[in-house]
């Protein structure tokens, strides 16, 4: 029973630590693509030569707020809205930046933008350290595995809207929302459920 | 704030979000269909203002005026040098020795450069705030050269034979979809290739205007599935899919007449399209099989052709493009003009951009102007001289011109020992000293003076509800509410 109850538990920690990394990782992708589009950030970008410098920032950026977040954590609700706050007022400096210039952003700036527009990983990275409750070096992983999997997820988007001639993003948009938002009401299900069973938190 | 209130706070905005999301759509799709998918009225079946009842528009890519026509008429290689001297001169680098030498001219047997990097950002820097001076950070030095006749004499004989406009400006700094959509609807709401949305709805185009006219139209492509902006950007373009057509149709009608009165036909997504890094040897030779199909088709005696560019992909140009209607114009781009009725080795000076062509068209058939800049845009009346019908030119694969024997050829990849000087130039259809006209001039007529008004007055571009930034910024609140309850849930634990 006891070697029962350890895989159970064991099975539980990888759930957790994949359900903090996954969930987190497509929220934080959702919101780029989203800020992106709403920005006009995806006006000024299409060109091949453009690449180097788009992704600079955004790996730069999303390993930078990523650790930021888990760092910062959610120990107390402010921290939680500082870090919201933190991530709507890069996506404004963004936003502000490509108007004040009429869309002409070189290639430096615009790995300023993308680095900038990767502020909405704070705040997801801070929702991922409330989901996870693991010890500090294994919680690493979290921060590092959410900007990995982010970084590969907006690669693959990338290439897509490439390939279909600049013409697709507000399907990814879409279906980006619409993944994360799925992903986000499971979850809240599951935990209202989980109450209503009466079982209690995932402990590590 | 307490945990507790915090998870209220979130059911209450996902119930809010769920209620605004079910409502707003119905609001919106309503707006779709008498925006984008208008009822067509048949008001008029009307007839030509000139003896014009064809116009075809071709389509090529991405070439500035200097570019192509940097040393027309003049022919290093040429054997008739007097003639030459005797042809109408533009403005372009002739007169200009300082830009010459900044440039490179490409050699014999070399037909394409690597392309410049385009978009709105590298046109921009190239632009430099006027000073057409940053062309190596923007586009790249392959944006500074420019051809001769070794290439361009099958252009610059339609040129001499014909009109070339040396005052017709890409109607903006960017890469080719806004250039399609002021192509056909004279304006843009994208800045660049990104898109749609926002889309223009069909309405708005020049096809939903000769819809509402009643006067016939085609669009072709060599693959009716290729993705051209011209069309797709259209919102409602769907239901006038019978006007979206195959370059064998156009071949077709135009050999047995029935071709429509107004045709845009588009030669990109097939490597025969000029643009960089394509050999514009094929570009020359699709061109000179359509003028050909045309010139022996029963439609000649009627027909106006508009041959021009999507944009100047990069390539130097010389003159500062003006502002018009708050429009920052791009650099120049060629615009040649064939018919019956064109005049011979005629440069027009008149200031002009694509809406100068929709202009014709609302001009020849007697409708308003599309819209404001349509209005406003100068009418390119002065290529033509209606008192005198003229025989096509031929231009023969006997005589050494690339003419290929099916529009579907093979694109040409080896032309190292290819040099079309020789083609040029043409010995004159009628001697240029029996011209009853000038050989350059410009026109000041425009929509606006002849008072004819305006279709569109509202130009925006249409984003559908589920495609427009509120409604995404919906998706995010609510997608924040669900990850504030659920942080609140997990604390409570």
């Amino acid at each position: 029973m006891a070697y029962v109850s350890e895989k159970k538990e064991k099975g539980i920690a990888v759930l957790s630590t994949a359900t903090s990394i996954i969930v987190p990782a497509i929220l934080g992708v959702s919101l780029i693509f989203t800020m992106g589009y709403s920005s006009g950030l995806i006006y000024i970008i299409g060109a091949p030569y453009q690449l180097m410098s788009l992704f600079e920032g955004i790996i730069a950026g999303t390993l930078v707020f990523s650790f930021a977040g888990y760092i910062i954590g959610s120990g107390k609700t402010y921290r939680l809205f500082a870090g919201l706050a933190f991530g709507v007022a890069m996506f404004f400096t963004v936003y502000y930046i490509i108007h004040s210039v009429d869309y002409v952003v070189p290639n430096g700036l615009l790995t300023v933008c993308s680095f900038i527009i990767t502020g909405a990983f704070l705040p997801v990275s801070q929702l991922a350290t409330v989901i996870y409750h693991g010890r500090f070096l294994r919680g690493l992983a979290v921060p590092a595995g959410i900007s990995v999997i982010s970084i590969i997820v907006i690669a693959e988007l990338a290439i897509l809207y490439e390939d279909s001639g600049q013409s697709n993003l507000a399907q990814i948009v879409t279906l980006m929302n619409s993944v994360t938002l799925v992903a986000l009401i499971l979850m809240l299900f599951v935990l209202i459920s989980r109450k209503s069973s009466g079982t209690g938190r995932i402990q590590n | 704030m307490g945990s507790g209130s915090l998870l209220k706070i979130s059911v209450i905005i996902v119930v809010l979000m769920f209620i605004i999301i079910a409502f707003i759509p119905v609001a919106s799709t309503s707006g779709v269909k008498t925006q984008g998918v208008q009822t067509v009225e048949l008001e008029s079946d009307s007839g030509t203002r000139t003896p014009i009842k064809h116009v075809i528009n071709i389509y090529l890519e991405n070439h500035s005026f200097d570019n192509l026509f940097g040393i027309y008429p003049f022919d290093s290689y040429t054997s008739n040098a007097s003639l030459s001297a005797n042809l109408s001169v533009p403005l372009n680098l002739l007169s200009n020795r300082t830009a010459r030498d900044m440039l490179t001219e490409i050699p014999s047997g070399t037909f394409s450069t690597k392309d410049p990097n385009e978009g709105y950002v590298s046109y921009h820097l190239d632009f430099n705030h006027g000073k057409l001076n940053g062309f190596l950070n923007g586009s790249g030095p392959q944006g500074l050269t420019y051809y001769s006749a070794a290439q361009e004499a099958p252009q610059w004989d339609i040129a001499e034979q014909y009109g070339l406009a040396d005052n017709f400006y890409a109607p903006c700094l960017s890469e080719s979809a806004p250039h399609h959509l002021y192509y056909v609807a004279g304006y843009s709401p994208i800045i660049n290739d990104y898109g749609p949305p926002p889309y223009i709805p069909y309405s708005q185009s020049i096809f939903g205007e000769l819809s509402k006219y009643n006067i016939s139209y085609g669009v072709y492509l060599n693959n009716t599935a290729y993705r051209c902006a011209s069309w797709d950007f259209l919102y409602g373009h769907t239901d006038y899919s019978s006007h979206l057509q195959s370059w064998n149709s156009f071949l077709n009608e135009t050999s047995d007449g029935t071709l429509p009165s107004v045709s845009y036909f588009f030669s990109q997504g097939t490597g025969k399209s000029m643009g960089p890094p394509n050999i514009i040897l094929n570009g020359e030779m699709l061109l000179l099989y359509v003028i050909d199909a045309i010139e022996k088709s029963p439609i000649w005696n009627s027909t106006a052709i508009f041959i021009t560019f999507d944009g100047f992909g990069g390539y130097y140009d010389q003159v500062v493009p003006p502002v018009m209607d708050g429009v920052q114009l791009g650099l120049r781009i060629p615009l040649m003009v064939i018919s019956p009725y064109a005049k011979e080795d005629y440069i027009s000076n008149t200031q002009m951009l694509v809406t100068s062509i929709l202009g014709f068209i609302d001009y020849n058939w007697e409708m308003p102007a599309l819209n404001k800049m349509v209005d406003d845009s100068y009418l390119p009346l002065d290529f033509f001289n209606f008192s005198d019908c003229r025989t096509p030119i031929e231009f023969s694969p006997s005589a050494g011109f690339p003419v290929p024997s099916n529009i579907h050829f093979s694109l040409v990849t080896n032309t190292s020992a290819d040099n079309y000087s020789s083609l040029f130039p043409m010995e004159p259809q009628i001697p240029l000293d029996k011209l009853g006209y000038n050989r350059t001039g410009s026109s000041s007529v425009n929509l606006s003076s002849m008072g004819v008004g305006i279709l569109n007055k509202d130009e925006h571009g249409y984003t559908p509800f589920f495609e427009s930034v509120g409604f995404y910024s919906m998706l995010v609140v609510l997608e924040i509410a669900i990850a504030a309850a659920i942080i609140t849930r997990y604390r409570r634990k």
